[in-house]
């Protein structure tokens, strides 16, 4: 076969895995895609608008601002490593994973399939976070750039995170307690609520050693133009994450016994 | 020459625990054929399948597809290959049009083509009016001619069928070993594992038996039936015999199953007149006779007895 040829048939498998699900997650949007919005409205209602009246402002800006980017990220976060977890699970547990395993796909198309499919998810759920938000903030994007490069790195590095996941799950609830008690945890920690920076010793330092610490602030950053760290840290940051898992998930899909035995 | 449509040599397969899933098996399979691969349960059968579509992990021999090394060209091997697997193993909640318009997908169709030949294979399988409905509501006899669209999808040069007739209607099996005979008359090489031994002696030019994860015979179909060293008759009577327990037959065996039947077991290629002309002497008026099961099927069992025997011996 041919250069072309062999470009052509990965094209065309990677849209079919994509489509395949994205089809699955919008099929079930009420449970995929409405607890982050009803999550974040929730938040920006209660503490952002109500309990934010009394806080002011913190860095500079309203509270219910301050919150968002973490609860965007949140939603983010939740859905790219939820969706494909959850995606290779169930294929795997009704055994449609071997429609693709009989298939002339790599194992990277497989990784770049399902991955893209899940970012998708995040960045959804995100954008409709962003969107439900504007009634409660009078934002002012300061980076567009680093907004869209931060949320689309996060969507992929958990996409990822997400897929080793599914590969290891063997019930529905280990595709969720990773994202249930320990990521949803980091971001709560990792200063969605309050700036890090007003944490007393040794608190400060030790919220400082949590990864989602960075995604939020440099998603702050680029979404208000305030925050601890530069987004340009955080960009860099993810981008090598970004590498790293893409390479472990490869190499454990393509010798994994939990997909071929 | 045109490469063996499957070639596979030395091919052995060990599972967790040491269970011995294939030892040691060497296949080739022309272009063109319809080969029928039979085991009882547990033989190596659906091993020897999932080592050839790559669903399970090649650990010593090699196989090849067309020519191709399904370890080192898998892209390549699988492409040429359609699996109907023995259990149902699509997404339930799809519409059986995306289903297979998916898989087309995986093969590197476009959306056209995957869309256009979904059409046609709805159409031929009988499913043109479920296309929308999620395969969840199918008939166990749907969701297989499901798994057979699926497979056929890419048109792919070689079919791979691990039981496909298991749990299906008598009207639906006789459609389906048409659409088969039709495929390989267009070329589609056919490997077909089954139970039903009819449909093995029916369809398969070829034939292997399998048993312990060994290839334990293997030729054309008549061939391995000219094996047969013995025939079970059964015999109808117009009127009960006065004492069936006391006939003897100088040429075989006879077993008294009722007041009205008897089976006699005879060598292969006896001449049956003077086994007549015995049971015409003892009194018994013949008033229906057949050959009992199935021939493939008592060869079969003929084979997995003798290598019973050489592993106690």
């Amino acid at each position: 076969m041919s250069p072309l040829h062999n470009a052509a048939l990965y094209w065309y498998a990677w849209r079919g895995l994509v489509v395949k699900q994205v089809r699955r997650f919008l099929r079930g949007w009420v449970q995929n895609l409405l607890p982050s919005l009803v999550t974040a409205v929730l938040f920006l209602a209660v503490l952002g608008h109500l309990v934010g009246r009394e806080i002011g402002t913190l860095g500079g800006v309203p509270y219910a601002d301050f919150i968002l980017p973490g609860l965007v990220m949140l939603a983010v976060v939740t859905n790219a490593y939820g969706n494909s977890s959850l995606a290779l699970f169930g294929a795997r547990l009704q055994r449609h994973i071997e429609e693709i395993l009989v298939a002339p796909m790599p194992a990277w198309l497989l990784v770049a399939g399902f991955a893209t499919a899940g970012v998708l998810r995040g960045l959804l759920a995100g954008a409709l976070v962003l969107a439900v938000a504007l009634p409660f903030s009078d934002l002012q994007l300061h980076h567009a750039g680093a907004v869209l490069g931060i949320a689309l790195l996060t969507a992929v590095l958990f996409s990822l995170a997400g897929l080793i996941n599914g590969l290891y799950a063997r019930s529905f609830d280990h595709t969720s307690v990773i994202s249930t008690f320990v990521l949803t945890p980091l971001i709560y920690l990792g200063g969605l609520f309050y700036p890090v920076e007003r944490l007393a010793d040794p608190w400060q330092g030790i919220a400082q050693l949590n990864p989602l610490y960075y995604v939020i602030e440099g998603f702050r950053h680029g979404l208000l133009g305030v925050s601890a760290v530069a987004w340009t840290t955080t960009f860099a940051v993810l981008a090598a994450a970004c590498v790293l898992v893409a390479g472990g998930a490869w190499y454990l899909l393509a010798h994994s016994r939990r997909l071929r035995s | 020459m045109s490469a063996p449509a499957i070639a596979i040599d030395d091919l052995a397969k060990r599972y967790r625990g040491g269970r011995v899933g294939l030892d040691g098996v060497s296949l080739h399979v022309e272009p063109g054929a319809f080969f029928g691969l039979l085991g009882p349960n547990g033989a190596g059968k659906t091993t020897l399948i999932g080592l050839l579509t790559s669903l399970l992990r090649l650990e010593r021999g090699t196989v090849r597809i067309f020519g191709h090394d399904v370890a080192r060209e898998p892209v390549a091997a699988r492409r040429l290959v359609g699996l109907v697997p023995q259990e149902v193993n699509f997404n339930s909640f799809e519409p059986v049009g995306e289903i297979i318009e998916t898989q087309g997908a995986y093969y590197g169709l476009s959306p056209r083509q995957a869309r256009r030949r979904t059409d046609e294979l709805c159409e031929r399988l009988g499913l043109a009016d479920r296309r929308r409905q999620t395969a969840w509501g199918l008939s166990g006899g749907f969701k297989r001619r499901l798994l057979l669209a699926r497979a056929l999808v890419h048109q792919p040069r070689l079919l791979v069928l691990d039981e496909p007739t298991a749990g299906v209607d008598l009207e639906a099996r006789h459609d389906l070993w048409t659409l088969l005979q039709e495929l390989n008359a267009d070329g589609v090489t056919i490997l077909l594992t089954t139970h039903y031994l009819e449909e093995a002696e029916r369809l398969c030019r070829e034939l292997a038996i399998i048993d312990g994860g060994r290839i334990i015979a293997r030729g054309g179909t008549g061939e391995l039936l000219r094996g047969l060293r013995f025939q079970t008759l059964v015999v109808e009577l117009a009127e009960p015999l006065a004492r069936p327990g006391e006939l003897a037959l100088s040429a075989g065996t006879l077993r008294p199953v009722d007041a009205h039947t008897l089976e006699v077991d005879v060598p292969r290629g006896t001449e049956l007149n003077p086994v007549f002309a015995e049971l015409t002497a003892a009194g018994a008026r013949i008033a229906g006779l057949r050959e009992k099961g199935n021939r493939l099927e008592t060869r079969f069992l003929e084979l997995l007895r003798e290598r019973g025997g050489e592993g106690a011996a």
